[in-house]
C-alpha cells in the first residue's frame, strides 16, 4: 500500500478510533466504575449479611421493639392533657382522694422538647393517710412517666375523723415511640425479606 | 436485481440500454461519423460525450453503474495460448508480456489484465494442451476519456470493456458450445469494425485471432460509387448501405437489387469483393497455419455476431476460403434485423454472460482499488469497533439499571446493615431519653409508711413535705410530742421518735433543726419539733429494664 493511502487512511483511523476510546472513555467506564462499585458493594453488603446471624438479630430487635413498646405504653397517658387528667382523677378516686384541685402548672421549657413532651400538674385534695400513701405510690409506679417533684401533707379533720391535705406537684413525660418502633420495623422486614426464598 | 447501464462506443455508433437482470429494458442507438475516430483519439470520444450524455439521459440512465464496451484504437487485445504445463499463472503473466509487446511503444499503457479462457483438454499431434488466456490493455489517455465521458453521463463505477476482448470471448463462448466430437469448427463473430475469428472444437482450441474488419467495411465499400457508373446509380449512403446489407446482404450478380435504380447484384459486387476477398484470404491463412489438412476439408464455418445478419455471408466466404459452400452451419445465420447491438452484437452478447471476460483499469486503478478496499476495510473494522464500544456502553447500562433496582425488585437486603444501625440508633436514642428524664424517684410512698409505723401516738405530726427541687429530694417533718402520761420526758421522747425515723435506709441523716417547748404545756411534757433529712431516691426503672406490661401495687400505708 502506497504511503499516500496509508497518509489518507490514517486520520480516518485515528478520528474513528479517537470516537470509539471517546465514547469509551467518556461513557463506558464512569458507568463500568459505578457499576463495579455498585458490584463491590453488593458484594460486601452480602458478605455482611452472609456473616449476619439472623436469628440473634431477630431477638435483639424483637427485644428493642418490646422496650419501645413499653416506654410508648408507660408514656401513654401523658401523650395529651385530657388523657393525663383522666388517669390522674382516676388514680386519686382509687386511692379515696378527695380532688379540690388539679391544676396545670409550667414546667419550663421542657414542656416541648426534641422526641416528647412534658406536663406539669399540681394535685390538691384530702384523704386518709393511708390514701395519700396509695396515690403516691401509684403516681410512682413504673408504669408511667410521672415525677413527684414535691408533697405537702398537713393534718385535717379531727382525731374521729383523721384526714390530710396533700399537695402534690407532678411531671409527667411523654416519649414519642414512632421513629423507633419504625426503624425497627423496617429493620425487621428486611431481615424476612431476606429469609424469604 | 438492481439496474445497470451499458454503452457501447463503436467509430460509428453509440448505443447505451438499460439493463436489469440480463434484460435489456430501454435501449437507444445514435449513428457516429467514424472518420475522425482514429485519426483523432481520443478527442473524438470526447466530443461523442454530448451525444452519449443525452443518449443516457433519455434513457434515464443517470446513475447507474455503467459498463462501457469500447471499440478504441488505442487498445490492445490478444488471446494468448502457452502450454497448459505453464500452469494460470505462467499462462497470465506470458500473455501479459505479450499484449504489452503488442502496443506501441509510444502509448502510456494502463493495467493489464488477464482472463484465463480455455483449456484444451486435449493435445494434438505437434502441440501439447493449451491455456488460452484473453489479455487486454488500453492507454491511459483513453481510459481518462473514457471516465470523463462516463462522468459526462452521470454514470458510476465505471467499467471499460474492450470490444476486442468481448468479441473474442463470445467467439470462444461459440466454440465451447460446439460438439467435442466434431474435429474442428471455425466461429467468424463478425462486428460492425472488427472481427474475431476463432477455430476448434470443444474440447480444443487452435486459434482466435482479431480481423479489423466488420459489416462497416461492407458498408464503406458499398457507398463507394462503382466503377463506370452514371448518375443515377450513384453511390449509396451509410445508412442505404447499411440497409442494403440487412436487406439484400451478399447477392447474387443476377440479383434485382433496386428496381427503380436498376440496380443489380453485378452492380455492388465488384464493390464489397475486395472485403470479402480480404476476409477470404484472414480466414484462409488463419486456418492454413492453425488447422492441418484434413481439419480444414472437414472444418465448418459459423458467422456470429451483427456479421451473421448479412444474408448469403457464410456461404460466400465458405465458398472463397474454405472451398465448398456447404462448409457452413446454416442454424448460425441470424435473421436479419437493424444491427442493434442489444439483439445480436456485444452488448447482447455481454448480457449472455455472468462478467465481463476482462475489465481494464488506469494504472492509478489498483492503487484506488487498494485504497477504497482498506477504506472500506477501514471504515467496517471501525464500524464494528464502534459497535463493540456501544454494545459495551448498552450492556454496561443495562447492568447498570439492573443493579440499582436490583434491591427494590429482588429483595436482596444489602443495605440490612444500614437499617440495623438505624433501628439500633432510634432505640438507643428513645432509652437515652427516658434515662435523661426519668430521675431517681424519692420513695415517697414507702417513707410515709415508714412515718406511720414509727410514730408513736405521742407523737403529733402537723406537717410531711417532701421536695426534690432543691437539689436533690428531702423530707421536712415537723410535730410536736406530747409525753402527758409517760414516764419519760418529751425530749426523750423525741428522740426514741427520731432514732426509730432513722433507722430506715431510705433516708439520710436526720437533722433536728428545730426542738422548742410547748407554750400551753409543760416543757417536760410536751415538745415542738421540725427535723430534716435527705430522701435517698431509689433508682427508676428505666425502659431497659422494664418489663413489658409491668404494673407495681402500691404499698399500703399506715396512720402517723
Amino acid at each position: 500500500m502506497s504511503s499516500g493511502i496509508v497518509r489518507k487512511l490514517i486520520p480516518e483511523a485515528l478520528i474513528g478510533l479517537s470516537a470509539c476510546v471517546g465514547v469509551s472513555l467518556g461513557l463506558t467506564d464512569p458507568m463500568q466504575r459505578r457499576l463495579d462499585e455498585l458490584r463491590a458493594a453488593e458484594s460486601q453488603a452480602r458478605s455482611a449479611a452472609a456473616q449476619l446471624d439472623r436469628d440473634r438479630l431477630r431477638r435483639e430487635l424483637l427485644e428493642r421493639l418490646s422496650r419501645v413498646e413499653a416506654v410508648a405504653r408507660r408514656s401513654a397517658n401523658a401523650q395529651d392533657e385530657t388523657t393525663l387528667f383522666a388517669a390522674l382523677t382516676l388514680a386519686a378516686d382509687q386511692a379515696g382522694v378527695e380532688l379540690r384541685q388539679l391544676q396545670g402548672r409550667d414546667v419550663g421549657a421542657a414542656s416541648t422538647r426534641v422526641g416528647g413532651r412534658t406536663l406539669g400538674y399540681t394535685i390538691s385534695g384530702s384523704a386518709p393517710y393511708h390514701g395519700a400513701v396509695q396515690l403516691l405510690a401509684s403516681l410512682a409506679s413504673p408504669t408511667s412517666f410521672t415525677m413527684i417533684e414535691s408533697v405537702e401533707i398537713r393534718p385535717a379533720g379531727d382525731t374521729a375523723h383523721p384526714i390530710v391535705d396533700l399537695t402534690i406537684n407532678t411531671r409527667h413525660d411523654w416519649f414519642d415511640a414512632d421513629p423507633a418502633r419504625r426503624a425497627i420495623a423496617h429493620a425487621l422486614d428486611l431481615l424476612e425479606a431476606e429469609a424469604t426464598p | 436485481m438492481p439496474r445497470r447501464l451499458v454503452i457501447e462506443l463503436t467509430p460509428s455508433r453509440g448505443e447505451a440500454a438499460v439493463v436489469r437482470g440480463g434484460r435489456v429494458e430501454k435501449a437507444h442507438a445514435v449513428r457516429f461519423d467514424p472518420g475522425d475516430w482514429a485519426e483523432q483519439w481520443p478527442a473524438a470520444l470526447l466530443r461523442r460525450g454530448g451525444v452519449i450524455a443525452e443518449m443516457v439521459r433519455q434513457l434515464g440512465g443517470e446513475g447507474l453503474e455503467a459498463s462501457l464496451i469500447v471499440h478504441s484504437p488505442s487498445g490492445v487485445v490478444t488471446v494468448h495460448s502457452c502450454p497448459a504445463s505453464a500452469g494460470q499463472e505462467g499462462a497470465c503473466g506470458a500473455a501479459e508480456l505479450a499484449v504489452v509487446g503488442m502496443a506501441p511503444a509510444s502509448v502510456v499503457l494502463g493495467e493489464v489484465e488477464t482472463r484465463p479462457l480455455f483449456r484444451d483438454r486435449e493435445g494434438g499431434a505437434e502441440h501439447a494442451p493449451q491455456r488460452w488466456t484473453l489479455a487486454a490493455a488500453e492507454a491511459e489517455s483513453t481510459l481518462e476519456a473514457l471516465e470523463s465521458v462516463a462522468r459526462g453521463c452521470g454514470a458510476r463505477s465505471p467499467v471499460v470493456i474492450p470490444g476486442d476482448a468481448l468479441a473474442a470471448a463470445a467467439a470462444i463462448a461459440e466454440l465451447r458450445a460446439a460438439r467435442p466430437q466434431e474435429e474442428a469448427s471455425a466461429v467468424l463473430w463478425m462486428g460492425e469494425d472488427r472481427s474475431v475469428f476463432a477455430a476448434g472444437n470443444g474440447a480444443r482450441l487452435r486459434f482466435a485471432r482479431m480481423i479489423s474488419l466488420g459489416t462497416e467495411s461492407l458498408v464503406e465499400a458499398l457507398c463507394r460509387a462503382p466503377a463506370g457508373a452514371g448518375s443515377a446509380q450513384g453511390a449509396f449512403s451509410r445508412d442505404q448501405a447499411r440497409e442494403f446489407l440487412i436487406r439484400a446482404g451478399i447477392p447474387q450478380r443476377d440479383d434485382v437489387i433496386d428496381a427503380e435504380r436498376g440496380l443489380k447484384g453485378a452492380s455492388v459486387l465488384p464493390l464489397i469483393q475486395p472485403v470479402l476477398q480480404r476476409l477470404s484470404v484472414e480466414i484462409k491463412q488463419s486456418l492454413r497455419f492453425g488447422l492441418t489438412e484434413a481439419e480444414r476439408q472437414k472444418v465448418r464455418l459459423r458467422i456470429a455476431g451483427p456479421g451473421a445478419s448479412v444474408r448469403h455471408l457464410s456461404r460466400v466466404l465458405a465458398a472463397q476460403a474454405l472451398g465448398g459452400p456447404d462448409q457452413v452451419h446454416e442454424d448460425g445465420a441470424a435473421p436479419a434485423v437493424d444491427r442493434l447491438s442489444t439483439e445480436n452484437g456485444l452488448i447482447a452478447a455481454l448480457l449472455e454472460m455472468a462478467a465481463p471476460p476482462v475489465t481494464v483499469w488506469r494504472r492509478s486503478h489498483r492503487e484506488e482499488v487498494v485504497a477504497r478496499r482498506a477504506r472500506k476495510a477501514l471504515r467496517v473494522g471501525l464500524a464494528a469497533a464502534g459497535m463493540i464500544v456501544c454494545a459495551d456502553a448498552a450492556l454496561t447500562a443495562l447492568d447498570l439499571a439492573e443493579m440499582k433496582a436490583r434491591p427494590a425488585t429482588s429483595g436482596v437486603p444489602t443495605d440490612l446493615p444500614e437499617k440495623l444501625a438505624a433501628a439500633r440508633q432510634a432505640s438507643d436514642a428513645l432509652s437515652a431519653q427516658v434515662t435523661s428524664r426519668t430521675l431517681a424517684q424519692p420513695p415517697w410512698a414507702p417513707l410515709l409508711s415508714h412515718i406511720a409505723r414509727t410514730a408513736p401516738e405521742h407523737v403529733r405530726v402537723s406537717g410531711i413535705s417532701f421536695d426534690t427541687r432543691e437539689g436533690g429530694a428531702g423530707m421536712t417533718l415537723s410535730g410536736f410530742v406530747d409525753a402527758a402520761g409517760h414516764a419519760q420526758p418529751a425530749p426523750a421522747l423525741l428522740t426514741r421518735f427520731l432514732q426509730d425515723l432513722a433507722q430506715t435506709p431510705l433516708l439520710g441523716d436526720l437533722q433536728l433543726r428545730q426542738a422548742a417547748r410547748s407554750d400551753q404545756q409543760d416543757a417536760s411534757s410536751s415538745q415542738q419539733f421540725r427535723t430534716h433529712a435527705p430522701v435517698i431516691s431509689v433508682p427508676s426503672m428505666s425502659a431497659d429494664r422494664l418489663p413489658a406490661g409491668d404494673t407495681a401495687a402500691a404499698e399500703p400505708g399506715g396512720e402517723p
